[in-house]
């Protein structure tokens, strides 16, 4: 294995991961919020989740440009205050992959809350725990099995992120190239061996993924 | 699947085949930097051959002989370095007699327009407010095989590695700098003098630090409208062709270009 | 004995509105009536999981909820055990965890000693680490009765306690409840809407229907005295019947029903007194019509009062009792169907009087036995 194939792994791993950390981070709570609260704007926040796996990634990708991109909303002020833009870093790696995955994460988490017996959040408020505590203590564990089939396929579609990565992130081997760009790379130039061994690893990858998913979802109650 | 479905499928798939056969029809392969220049041409070329349509194919030259590889139906190939098309006549699939080299183009570097980095020289590029320059990927764009030749030859190639941001054709590269995403971007004269609102010539690498950029022409190996290809090529290194093409920036092939 | 209630409520949730007021001093109060009549939202708002639009409740002194103060104390402060329908037990927390959730706050020894009390008390002594999918249903309604004890509430609130069970069960466990309640102490609000558990269980019973409190009483009141017909409806009284007035006193109603003019007593509870001609609605109790026996002497009209004659058209063995259904000898069509009564005779005086086989018979019912619904 070349080095450009290592790093391409290395690197789709290491954004897999942190992708999928941050949309547990960021995912889980909103899950709950659309499940249990009514609040005006829910259904536009419910949009705005879904969105992206509705959309192509190249048009994903292209909001996430005008959004973080030197000269973007967000991107601009960061840009004149730092210096720094996150595009063609492995950052928008990240940032393009967990926006692509965060869909999956929180329709599942979001049915896997909804699943929890209501009741039961009642009871715990009889007994004296604050709706925080409450969801912590009660719905949490309850949706666990849920939450981490959510997560799992959060991982693969993360791992798999081409589009959006591509107009964000560039295809810059070594740096932000994970292993779906480097296999456009591959056949592009025509490196046949490089390109079937990348997507054997991908394939199975996600393999393990799909598997890892159906027996955590056969465990939710 | 309900009748109604079937007969929309039909008539999808009976349309595409129709359309063939009632017009002749070429399709041309064209380095996507000569975009303009061919798409005016092709104006000319068709106004005086009622009932001829063509289909351009434009990309990176690298990714357009991928194409005609793997037997994508082409007629004629343009590309934007002898590189290319050598691939190809080694492996025999363009015909070597209609085979020419018709322009030339120098490269340049640009900057955003509004950029308040001075980068008069090469040498420029390794300020350290210069973050991020684009090329093309040097591993199938001509335009970055360009820029990393002219780099390695002025010894900056290395040293400029981590600031590099690879393109996957010359006018995304020119794209990435209108947008202010890059400090930078190697691309042609001639794609410059497309976006002259949004970018602005920094400088131009000596010339003699990379091979000259030469765009040969030639057609694919069992074109169905051979014919047609053939009378294409001819109109690019025809006098009205040529003037055309000097108008939108081109050069007139060096001396002994095939 | 604690837990004096006051309740006032104005609820408003799509397409219900319950609009009560009621009140109980300490023991058990049930709230009974049909399914969707707005008990179980009742429960809620006691408990602090629903906000009223308008009222008051007040337990044993403290104000939970004024609207007119705006006073609502959230449902973790009011320390109310809750009893759900369906039990609400944590599915992934052992018995012994359940019982003791809400004893967060205090030291662990301590938790544990009312854990392990609590557990026997109701005799679920050793099935502390098990977990509620390992139990039988009357177990878990068990361990959802003692983690609402546990944390030595001031109101208990019981939502259908008994309808998740089979009936033999039911009948044992609703003693077993009768018997822990006045044991234990606490004011209770229960929920049903089956009368015998909730004449069992109840000091005071609230009649819902659709969400308004019809009638509001000690128990032995509201099996005499229902307070309307349609209390009467929703209590499943049989034999509630309409006739017409011939006269009233503060005493006595004089009413006429099938071609016969019947006595009554009055309601006890007010003095109704509707004008003749009035219509007047009343009830007859089955097991408190009395057969006549054809070997007696003839029946005497001072002796027995409110004399009929009819024919048993239909009769069904509900294994203790028969139920009779008797159309009466005179003409016209029949109040109930095709029959007139209905009279519940114990099994041993429909084999004796031959029943089966004789199917005429006079009877008599006193005139306590018949009961009036004020309109």
């Amino acid at each position: 294995m070349s080095s450009e194939t290592t790093s391409a792994l290395v690197l789709s791993m290491q954004v897999a991961v942190l992708a999928t950390l941050l949309n547990a981070i960021v995912g889980v709570p909103l899950a709950y919020v659309l499940a249990r609260r009514r609040f005006r704007g829910r259904s536009l926040v419910d949009l705005l989740t879904t969105l992206p796996l509705v959309l192509p990634p190249t048009v994903t990708g292209y909001y996430l440009i005008v959004l973080l991109g030197r000269r973007g909303w967000l991107g601009a002020p960061i840009y004149q205050v730092t210096g720094w833009s996150v595009a063609f870093t492995w950052y928008a790696a990240v940032v393009a992959a967990t926006i692509m995955a965060l869909p999956l994460l929180v329709r599942t988490a979001k049915a896997a809350f909804e699943s929890v017996d209501r009741d039961l959040e009642r009871a715990a408020y009889t007994l004296g725990r604050s709706e925080l505590r409450t969801a912590v203590e009660v719905t949490l564990p309850l949706a666990r099995n849920g939450i981490l089939a959510g997560l799992v396929l959060a991982f693969a579609r993360a791992l798999g992120e081409f589009g959006a990565t591509l107009m964000l992130a560039g295809n810059i081997p070594g740096k932000t190239a994970t292993v779906p760009l480097a296999i456009y790379t591959a056949v592009q130039t025509g490196e046949d061996a490089r390109a079937l061994m990348l997507v054997g690893l991908l394939t199975a990858l996600s393999c393990v993924v799909i598997v890892t998913a159906n027996r955590l979802g056969a465990r939710a109650t | 699947m309900s009748v109604v479905g079937a007969a929309v499928l039909l008539a999808l798939l009976g349309l595409a085949p129709a359309a063939a056969a009632s017009a002749q029809e070429a399709t041309l392969s064209v380095a996507i930097s000569m975009k303009d220049a061919v798409e005016e041409l092709g104006r000319v070329f068709v106004a005086s051959r009622p009932g001829v349509v063509l289909r351009y194919n434009f990309g990176s030259s690298g990714e357009l002989q991928k194409q005609i590889e793997a037997g994508a139906p082409i007629d004629l190939f343009v590309s934007a370095a002898q590189r290319q098309m050598d691939e190809l006549e080694k492996k025999g699939l363009i015909v070597p007699s209609t085979r020419r080299v018709f322009a030339r183009n120098v490269l340049t570097v640009v900057k955003p327009i509004d950029s308040k980095t001075d980068i008069a020289t090469p040498a420029g590029l390794l300020d350290a407010r210069v973050t991020k320059i684009v090329i093309g990927s040097p591993r199938t764009v001509p335009v970055g095989q360009y820029a990393e030749e002219s780099l390695r030859t002025l010894g900056l190639w290395e040293r400029l590695q981590p600031k590099l941001v690879y393109a996957e054709n010359v006018r995304q590269a020119l794209d990435y700098v209108a947008r202010g995403e890059v400090d930078a971007g190697f691309v042609y004269t001639t794609d410059a003098a497309t976006r002259r609102r949004q970018v602005t010539e920094a400088f131009r690498p000596a010339e003699d630090t990379y091979r000259p950029v030469l765009y040969p022409v030639a057609v694919v190996t069992g074109a169905r409208q051979a014919a047609l290809a053939r009378a294409f090529a001819d109109l690019l290194t025809s006098r009205d062709g040529q003037t055309v093409l000097g108008r939108l920036g081109f050069l007139p092939p060096a001396s002994g270009g095939r | 004995m604690t837990g004096r209630l006051e309740v006032a409520l104005a609820v408003q949730v799509p397409g219900f509105e319950l609009d009560v007021a009621w009140s109980a001093g300490g023991g058990v109060a049930v709230l009974f009536g049909p399914s969707g009549a707005g008990k179980t939202l009742t429960l809620q708002c006691l408990a602090g999981l629903v906000r009223p639009r308008a009222g008051r409740i007040v337990v044993d002194g403290r104000v939970f909820f004024d609207s007119q103060t705006g006073v609502n104390v959230a449902a973790q402060a009011r320390r109310i055990g809750y009893v759900f329908q369906g039990y609400a037990l944590f599915p992934h927390l052992t018995v012994a965890d359940n019982v003791g959730f809400g004893l967060r706050g205090r030291p662990r020894a301590e938790r544990a000693r009312r854990v392990a009390a609590t557990l026997d008390k109701l005799g679920l002594g050793d099935l502390g680490r098990r977990y509620p999918r390992d139990l039988s249903g009357g177990q878990r309604q068990r361990v959802a009765l003692g983690r609402a004890l546990a944390i030595e509430p001031a109101l208990l609130l019981l939502d259908e306690p008994l309808s998740a069970l089979d009936a033999p069960l039911r009948r044992a466990l609703r003693d077993e409840l009768r018997a822990l309640l006045s044991e234990v102490g606490t004011a209770a609000v229960v929920v049903t809407h089956d009368f015998t558990e909730a004449y069992r269980l109840a000091d005071r019973i609230v009649v819902y229907d659709a969400g308004r409190v019809v009638q509001a009483a000690p128990r032995a009141e509201l099996l005499w005295q229902p307070a309307s017909e349609s209390v009467a409806r929703i209590m499943g009284i049989p034999n509630v019947l309409r006739g017409t007035v011939v006269k009233a006193t503060p005493d006595r109603i004089q009413l006429r029903w099938r071609g016969q003019v019947l006595e009554a007593v009055n309601s006890p509870s007010r003095s109704y007194l509707p004008p003749p001609e009035a219509p007047i609605a009343f009830f007859i109790r089955p097991e408190y019509v009395r057969l006549i026996r054809k070997d007696r002497v003839v029946a005497d009209v001072q002796h027995h009062m409110n004399l009929m004659r009819g024919q048993v058209v239909a009769d069904e063995d509900f294994g203790t009792t028969y139920t009779l259904r008797i159309r009466l000898d005179d003409p016209g069509p029949p109040a109930q169907g095709d029959w007139d009564i209905e009279v519940e005779v114990p099994h041993l005086v429909y084999e004796i009087l031959e029943i089966e086989r004789d199917r005429h018979w006079e009877f008599s019912i006193h005139r306590g036995s018949i009961h009036v619904l004020p309109a």
